[in-house]
């Protein structure tokens, strides 16, 4: 705690960075020579541009130099060593902030010697991308060697994030499995409670109680014991549950495949990745369980359940191997871990099939009758409003903490417990996934009127390929779309969910800290909650509401020298409906960290400028007419640049295909968002060309953004396409002539120029070094 | 001097005040006549131009609309320049937003930097008065304030009621015309909107740092 006390008195003095602008105008008018393209040469830029060839003791002359400008008067490079104090991250190691620091180049050899501590905050940072290798003093929290955390002195996850997957299972295995529900219940109450306290918006009671299994508890006192000794605890339960279940539905998607191997080659390659591994699939070497399962599943109508089941419990004492258990828990992807959990929750398996079911025939043959949860789940196409598409009619918001995930199985104990007490229910269920099952089977069962259903419920611009996902905003299924854990894939070649959801619920904690998140930062933050997407109604939720909260809580304590600025809840809006709370957080710093969002929230948003002066340099030798038409006008597309850059253009475009965006972004980085700027320019040239008046122009700008609607933006063969839906025809779809390939070319030149740029810079520092 | 008369008259208008004050609703109810439903925080800043008939003068008000939060605080200094007159918005169910005019003001006379210092067209717009529970802004305080920082006008509006919202324009434009008067004997060539528009390229941002030699930079 002392040392980020220490950091946030720091926190107001001016950062030294490494600016050319420190440098002599010499130099800068000679690298203002070089520089022939339209693009503007930006002076606070060179710490986000390619460093190459940039050793370490240039760097150390560099910020002398700097401070000798600054009168700080330090020229001597050891005093400048003890001054400022270096680390170095491996780059691959993302995210490298647990990985630990990693010394390997010689170069660094002599940051050793000077046995560097690690400061927090992001004063003094420096980049050296030469050797994939990153200098800074960016003081990851996360580090464990690093003094963060270990001087917060373990953060006590007691009040907003009780941690459910402690408490919800030690604390149960002591007690009844009748009171476990209660508590279980409880412990959601006071989840929920302590939500209410932290956050500002109040929560409503999500779920009515159960009052069956309420009233049952009450009347059946005298069977209580019996159950006590005969049911296994509840932690193994979940296993058994959702190993059988599952497997069922392995079973499935296998006989699908045996079945009509000769119509469907492509589909079953594609329905292949769906087959999921089960966690049979990792308990596969322990026969005897196997057996039993079996059995259970033969047996379950007959009365000798539980002689099985005492059966089963002893020989999963003897049998079950640890290692395979451990394997399963912790080796499986996150996403896919709930995936299984929820496919034992027979949800996401005729959904998963609909994505891959083209043709109505197939639809017939493939589509197994949707159960009656599941169609209930389902939006009706009454309900759907013309812009967007939004519906979240499911029960459970909150399935983003493992500790809830667990809280969820044990409520699937609880279910089987409930089976237990009343055979007949079981074999009332038991019969209802037979006959799902037999509708597998005949193929051919499927009615009209479902038929009808699932048409309606394709989503209505489904021509488009590829355009959406099966996540939430279409689907109603909460996080079934895994673009999220793709996205955090592409941008860090290693991610511990565990560790990292660990670290950020730590980060939650200490951004409950009133000296570290300012109350005026709060106040801000719940300003614009109810100001982001305010039409879609997810947002509208206080749940989601809460979430948002705390991952932006958490990206201003990750970052203080940033801080909050507006345009960051647009950018984790818009993440967040992909993925986890947890997840969102790192793809949020992920952007920070590698696409250099942080510099355009930087004090003097010198990123934002920067980036706005190479878009206009494209637009400039792309669309000529409108830049000089522009020029002519005296209109500055600075004017609505800014928001399109400080909101990563996510209020722009409808949070629909903000997807299709994302994935090309997290490709070919800042590239993706010229070309989809550019094409919108293109889009709208004809009509800007007719403007005569600034005014206009601003307008035709923001029709498209008022429209923007009934305008969508895709991307083939990464070639931006505008469609047009309030009109048809041929002019509906346009298309624009540059693409992402054109942008790669220009920017290699422009490297080039960088390169010439940073050797003279790298000369110049030299005579200062040798002086 | 005839065809001067018919030339239509440019006034740039500013209007700044906190953030969630209603800044953007103000202005989307005077330029469209309507009340903006889907309303998201202003970034940057955002103008949008309306055509009055004043005294028999045609006037075209370009109205800036400027973000609210203090870190875009140094981006709207760059607009702040050349401004005829000014609005302060706040809260009335906001006392923090009341308290803030002064440093809004201060901001303004500062990086504005407008000849008259003294008389510069200001008016304080206390906003929301619709939702009225009792603890809003009492009108003699925010009175009090105008009287105490130079006799400043007060009038209060409602966006969503649209009560006086025309009212507090046309007086802001009015004010603006009565200055432009005096200035157009000095600066003739202010009526052309060339020099109206605002450099919004980062050598103004760097006035923020104050390092007035870079001025070539972009």
């Amino acid at each position: 705690m002392e040392t980020y006390l220490q950091h946030s008195q720091r926190k107001n003095k001016r950062n030294p960075q490494i600016r050319l602008s420190h440098l002599d105008n010499d130099l800068v008018l000679k690298a203002r020579n070089l520089n022939n393209s339209a693009f503007n040469f930006s002076m606070n830029s060179t710490r986000s541009r390619k460093q190459d060839n940039l050793s370490i003791e240039n760097v150390f002359g560099a910020v002398s130099s700097l401070d000798s400008r600054e009168n700080t008067r330090i020229n001597d490079q050891k005093k400048m060593k003890d001054k400022y104090k270096y680390f170095a991250i491996d780059r691959n190691q993302r995210p490298p902030f647990h990985s630990g620091a990693s010394f390997s180049n010689q170069n660094f050899s002599k940051i050793k010697k000077t046995k560097a501590k690690y400061r927090i905050g992001r004063e003094k940072y420096l980049h050296n991308k030469s050797d994939r290798f990153e200098i800074c003093c960016l003081g990851h929290p996360f580090n464990k060697e690093n003094n963060y955390i270990s001087n917060v002195s373990k953060p006590k996850l007691t009040t907003s994030y009780q941690p459910i997957r402690h408490s919800g299972i030690k604390s149960q295995q002591k007690k009844s499995v009748l009171n476990d529900r209660t508590n279980s219940i409880n412990n959601k109450k006071n989840y929920s409670e302590s939500h209410s306290i932290d956050t500002p918006f109040e929560r409503k009671p999500k779920r009515k109680l159960n009052m069956k299994l309420l009233e049952k508890s009450s009347q059946a006192p005298q069977q209580k014991r019996v159950i006590k000794r005969n049911i296994p605890r509840p932690k193994r339960k979940i296993q058994k549950d959702t190993v059988r279940k599952s497997s069922q539905n392995s079973n499935l998607s296998a006989r699908f495949i045996k079945s009509d191997k000769s119509q469907v080659t492509q589909l079953s390659i594609r329905k292949a990745r769906f087959i999921r591994r089960t966690p049979r699939d990792y308990l596969k070497t322990n026969k005897r369980k196997k057996e039993v399962d079996d059995e259970l599943v033969l047996h379950s109508n007959s009365k000798f359940v539980k002689e099985i089941q005492s059966k089963s419990k002893t020989s999963f004492k003897k049998n079950q191997s640890i290692k395979a258990k451990k394997h399963y828990v912790s080796h499986m992807p996150y996403h896919k871990r709930n995936r299984n959990i929820r496919s034992g929750l027979r949800r996401s398996q005729p959904k998963v099939l609909h994505r891959y079911l083209n043709s109505e025939e197939q639809v017939k043959k493939y589509m197994p009758n949707p159960s009656p949860i599941a169609s209930k789940r389902r939006f009706s196409p009454k309900t759907v409003p013309k812009g967007y598409i939004v519906t979240d009619s499911t029960p459970r918001e909150d399935y983003h903490t493992l500790g809830n995930i667990l809280n969820i199985s044990n409520e699937n104990t609880d279910d089987q417990n409930k089976l237990k007490l009343s055979p007949t229910k079981e074999e009332t269920s038991k019969k209802s996934e037979q006959e799902e099952n037999s509708v597998v089977y005949k193929e051919q069962n499927v009615t009209d009127n479902s038929l009808k259903k699932l048409k309606s419920f394709s989503p209505p611009s489904k021509q488009i390929k590829g355009l959406f996902c099966n996540c939430k905003l279409e689907d109603g299924i909460p996080y079934a779309c895994t673009n999220g854990h793709k996205w955090i894939k592409s941008l860090f070649n290693v991610y511990d969910y565990k560790q990292n959801e660990e670290s950020y619920l730590a980060l939650v904690e200490i951004s409950n800290n009133l000296e570290i998140v300012d109350e005026s930062t709060v106040d801000q933050i719940t300003k614009d909650l109810r100001r982001t997407f305010q039409k879609i109604d997810i947002f509208v939720k206080p749940e989601m509401k809460n979430k948002l909260f705390r991952v932006l809580k958490a990206l201003v304590a990750y970052d203080p020298s940033v801080g909050y600025t507006q345009g960051m809840n647009f950018i984790a809006a818009a993440l967040i409906v992909h993925c986890e709370e947890s997840v969102t957080f790192w793809l949020c710093t992920g952007l920070f960290e590698k696409y250099e969002i942080r510099d355009l929230y930087s004090e003097d948003f010198a990123g934002m400028y920067d980036r706005i002066n190479v878009f206009k340099s494209y637009l400039k030798r792309y669309l000529g007419k409108i830049h000089e038409k522009f020029e002519e006008a005296c209109f500055q597309p600075e004017i609505y640049m800014m928001d399109w850059v400080l909101t990563f253009m996510c209020s722009y475009i409808p949070l629909k295909w903000l997807t299709n965006y994302f994935d090309e972004f997290f490709k070919h980085g800042w590239v993706a968002f010229y070309s989809i700027c550019l094409s919108i320019h293109e889009f709208l040239q004809p009509r800007i060309m007719k403007c005569v008046d600034i005014g206009e122009m601003k307008e035709c700008v923001n029709r498209m953004k008022e429209n923007r609607a009934s305008i969508l933006i895709t991307k083939d063969s990464e070639k931006c396409r505008i469609h047009d839906l309030s009109t048809q025809g041929p002019n509906s779809i346009f298309t624009s002539q540059t693409s992402c390939n054109d942008f790669t070319a220009f920017q290699r030149t422009r490297d080039e120029d960088w390169k010439t740029i940073f050797e003279f810079y790298e000369t110049y520092i030299d005579l200062i070094v040798k002086k | 001097m005839e065809k001067k008369k018919n030339k239509k008259v440019f006034l740039k208008v500013v209007i700044i005040g906190d953030s969630g004050v209603g800044k953007t609703s103000l202005i989307h109810r005077y330029t469209s006549t309507r009340f903006l439903q889907d309303f998201k925080p202003t970034i940057g800043a955002e103008f949008s131009n309306k055509e009055v008939v004043i005294n028999g003068k045609t006037v075209v008000a370009q109205i800036w609309d400027t973000a609210g939060q203090e870190r875009y605080q140094s981006l709207g200094i760059s607009f702040y320049r050349g401004a005829d007159c000014c609005g302060i918005v706040f809260d009335r169910s906001d006392h923090s937003s009341f308290e803030n005019l002064d440093t809004w003001k201060n901001a303004f006379l500062k990086h504005g930097a407008p000849k008259e210092e003294g008389t510069f067209p200001f008016l304080v717009i206390g906003n929301k008065s619709d939702l009225d529970d009792g603890s809003l802004v009492k009108e003699r305080d925010a009175q009090q304030w105008c009287a105490d920082n130079g006799n400043l006008e007060y009038i209060e509006t409602s966006a969503k009621d649209n009560t006086s919202v025309e009212e507090a324009f046309t007086k802001l434009i009015e004010k603006g015309m009565e200055r432009e008067k005096v200035n157009l004997v000095e600066l003739p060539d202010r009526m052309s909107q060339k020099n109206k528009t605002v450099n919004l390229q980062r050598d103004v941002a760097k006035d923020v740092n104050r390092k007035p030699q870079k001025k070539k930079c972009c």
